[in-house]
């Protein structure tokens, strides 16, 4: 496995850590869901297994999509949406995996890579003044289409969560702990997988994701609750009075993130990859990726050199 | 009767299983809708500012199908602004309420086309979120006697002596004529893919049909009201019908209309407005009924409703070519048969909603589109449609291929 390693210790948990090859981060590209599909494959066949920690072996974390497949794709529709499927398929698989799941985020984790945080059991993240965790697809004409957009409704309640996904923000470790994004917060990279193995040792039972039991509520109200319904009424106007309906990709999420309350849980998960279909050709979202990614990362690397 | 009435369109989504794991769970019921009324313009290409109104019927009404969805399902798909729209509920009979109030408005001659139909998305408005005094206000519940239609169903199975194997063996027919149509294409005119906003397939066919299933598996299937019997219903069912000693539950999710997801709309209209769009006539309505009849035993009401509208008609049950009855439960389907003596092969020759689904509010409009496709297919000349309705009542249309 070149774009990971794998390490089972002696008490069953296995540290999967994310390294790219000849990458400087981790993103959610071809060879990544390739690795990460026998990743899971042999993490649903590994035996005495008791938990799975997601390290990283990057500087960061995990940085999200790669922008410049992308960009450069000319898939049919058909094929995007089948391949958004299969990443987060992977994603739903390990949430289903028996045992508990941590991410261990030692660096940015954002878009995609926050997504897979998200799909793990518990969040604990280093505090160093690098590290940021969030979803700043929108930023780039897109949506989270790794079920970013369902599980952080889920996590937070549609109030909570709405600005994350509409504004792109990133977050700061004591702020994400604070708003309920990450669990956990050490002081060292050191601490890290430590504190994600002490985890998953005293709660070996804890690896259903809370929208799996029955008796699951969002938090700040279900779908049918005065104070989600209300949201739903208002948010449109106060999005298009920022963005004079010039901008499909938060139109959507905020459509997704709504209606996501409304279905069932794969049902939402479905509307999110057609949402991300539906985004990616789009002009916004191309010019977006080129203005605020490429050029943004080369006048940043002209000002590195001045 | 007035104007004489023409359907010159007959289109529905697919049902799928009404549930969280349905495949048209993802859907929003209006968008059931708009992709229909889509459909409706791309076929025939006419200009939307022709039709007077859109009628459809939704049984549960609140939340995401509530504040008159049919009139912003038309905003939505873009028709002429001068278009109306109208929900209505009259429980089951919604979507053949909505055809039948199209063709009456046309045969009054004060409207020319009408777009009727129904939906009703089961797995995200949960039926019975509407409430409503019959079941939420005690006084009401207690003063009208009400209980569940399964329990009435059972009743009926009861009193005229329907036993499990009787029910079963519809049910299984109904799964064996549903998979055979499904099977040769006979549905495939009027059933129109529900798609995504990239123009990806969600669901382009039925598929809550299990046609695999047999006898015994059917009649492993436990009753679904027996408990609700218990808990209090049989007693007041029993308090009404003083000669029937105990209520027998022989009905069980396998031979009880399946809970699904699903939209259909029906164009109708005269015959001048057909002419100057230069649409083909494919029925003519001929007549059509509603009426009541005892309000707890509650699905009695088809044959009443069938034989009024057959007496405006003129007509006799031997002279109807199809007879189909809404398969809400299986002994609703053999009381009417036994009403109007129908012949095993006239009766849902197609199967009906115990195979494919029963999308309260659209599926009397579903039901006249497969009742048309059929005319056609076997080339006969006049159908009834009927259904069982909350509250006892009954509903009816008699139909003629053009």
């Amino acid at each position: 496995m070149s774009e990971c390693h794998w390490d089972q210790d002696a008490d069953g948990i296995v540290t999967v850590t994310l390294d790219a090859s000849g990458k400087s981060a981790n993103t959610m590209n071809a060879a990544w869901a390739v690795a990460f599909a026998e990743i899971v494959s042999c993490l649903q066949a590994a035996k005495g297994l008791k938990g799975v920690v997601f390290a990283s072996a990057k500087k960061t974390f995990f940085a999200g999509g790669d922008l410049d497949e992308l960009l450069a794709s000319q898939q049919s529709a058909q094929d995007l949406f089948a391949m958004i499927e299969r990443n987060k398929g992977l994603l739903r698989e390990v949430e289903k995996l028996p045992v508990p799941v941590v991410a261990a985020i030692n660096g940015a984790a954002l878009g995609g890579g926050y997504e897979i945080c998200l799909a793990s059991n518990r969040r604990i993240v280093v505090d160093h003044s690098s590290t940021v965790v969030g979803l700043p697809e929108v930023t780039l004409g897109l949506l989270p289409g790794a079920g970013g957009v369902v599980r952080l409704t889920a996590l937070l309640g549609l109030e909570a969560a709405l600005p994350y996904f509409l504004e792109g923000t990133a977050v700061a470790p004591s702020k994400a702990l604070a708003a309920g994004m990450v669990d956990e917060i050490v002081a060292t990279r050191e601490e890290l997988i430590p504190a994600a193995k002490a985890w998953i040792r005293s709660n070996p039972g804890a690896h259903e994701q809370p929208w799996d039991r029955k008796s699951f509520r969002y938090p700040g109200g279900d779908a049918n609750s005065a104070k989600v319904r209300n949201v739903a009424r208002m948010a449109p106007t106060m999005l298009y009075a920022r963005t004079r309906g010039l901008m499909p990709a938060p139109e959507r999420i905020l459509d997704i993130a709504v209606n996501s309350m409304r279905m069932g849980f794969e049902s939402a998960l479905r509307t999110e990859s057609r949402g991300l279909t539906a985004l990616l050709p789009g002009r916004q979202a191309k010019a977006a990726i080129s203005f605020s990614f490429f050029a943004m990362q080369a006048i940043h690397a002209r000002l590195g050199r001045l | 009767m007035g104007e004489p009435v023409f359907v010159y369109e007959a289109i529905r989504t697919p049902r799928s299983r009404g549930k969280a794991n349905g495949r048209l769970n993802e859907v929003k019921p209006i968008d059931l809708v708009t992709g229909l009324l889509d459909e409706m313009r791309r076929r025939h290409d006419f200009d939307t500012a022709r039709v007077d109104d859109l009628v459809m019927g939704c049984v549960s009404p609140v939340g995401e199908q509530g504040g008159d969805l049919p009139k912003i399902a038309l905003q939505k798909a873009g028709w002429a602004q001068c278009v109306p729209g109208v929900q209505l509920n009259r429980f089951c009979a919604s979507g053949l309420e909505a055809f039948n109030q199209a063709a009456a408005w046309v045969a009054s001659g004060w409207e020319d086309l009408i777009v009727a139909g129904g939906v009703e998305s089961m797995s995200r408005v949960a039926m019975g979120s509407d409430g409503g005094p019959i079941v939420e206000d005690p006084q009401t519940q207690l003063a009208t006697g009400f209980v569940p239609q399964g329990i009435g169903a059972d009743l009926i199975a009861t009193i005229d002596g329907y036993d499990r194997e009787r029910v079963d063996a519809l049910a299984l027919a109904s799964q064996h004529k549903a998979a055979h149509a499904q099977k040769n294409g006979w549905f495939d005119r009027s059933v129109v893919p529900v798609r995504d906003d990239s123009g990806l397939v969600i669901l382009d066919r039925d598929d809550f049909l299990k046609p695999d299933t047999d006898m015994k598996a059917l009649g492993g299937l436990k009753p679904s009201f027996g408990e609700m019997g218990r808990f209090g219903y049989d007693s007041v069912a029993l308090s009404k019908y003083a000669g029937v000693e105990r209520i027998h539950h022989v009905h069980t999710p396998g031979n009880s209309s399946g809970i699904v997801d699903g939209a259909a709309l029906t164009l109708v209209g005269n015959e001048k407005v057909g002419r100057e769009l230069g649409l083909t006539p494919r029925a003519r309505v001929i007549s059509i009924a509603v009426t009541s009849t005892e309000p707890t035993i509650m699905l009695t009401g088809p044959g009443p409703a069938a034989k009024k509208a057959l007496l405006k008609a003129g007509l006799k049950p031997e002279d109807l070519d199809l007879i189909e009855i809404n398969e809400a439960f299986a002994s609703g389907v053999l009381r009417l048969q036994y009403d109007l003596r129908v012949p095993d092969e006239k009766l849902n020759v197609v199967g009906g909603a115990i195979a494919l689904g029963h999308p309260l509010g659209a599926t009397g409009a579903m039901l006249v589109g497969t009742m048309i496709d059929e005319l056609e297919r076997r080339k006969l000349k006049r159908a009834l449609v009927c259904l069982c309705v909350g509250g006892g009542m009954g509903i009816a249309s008699i139909i003629e291929r053009v």
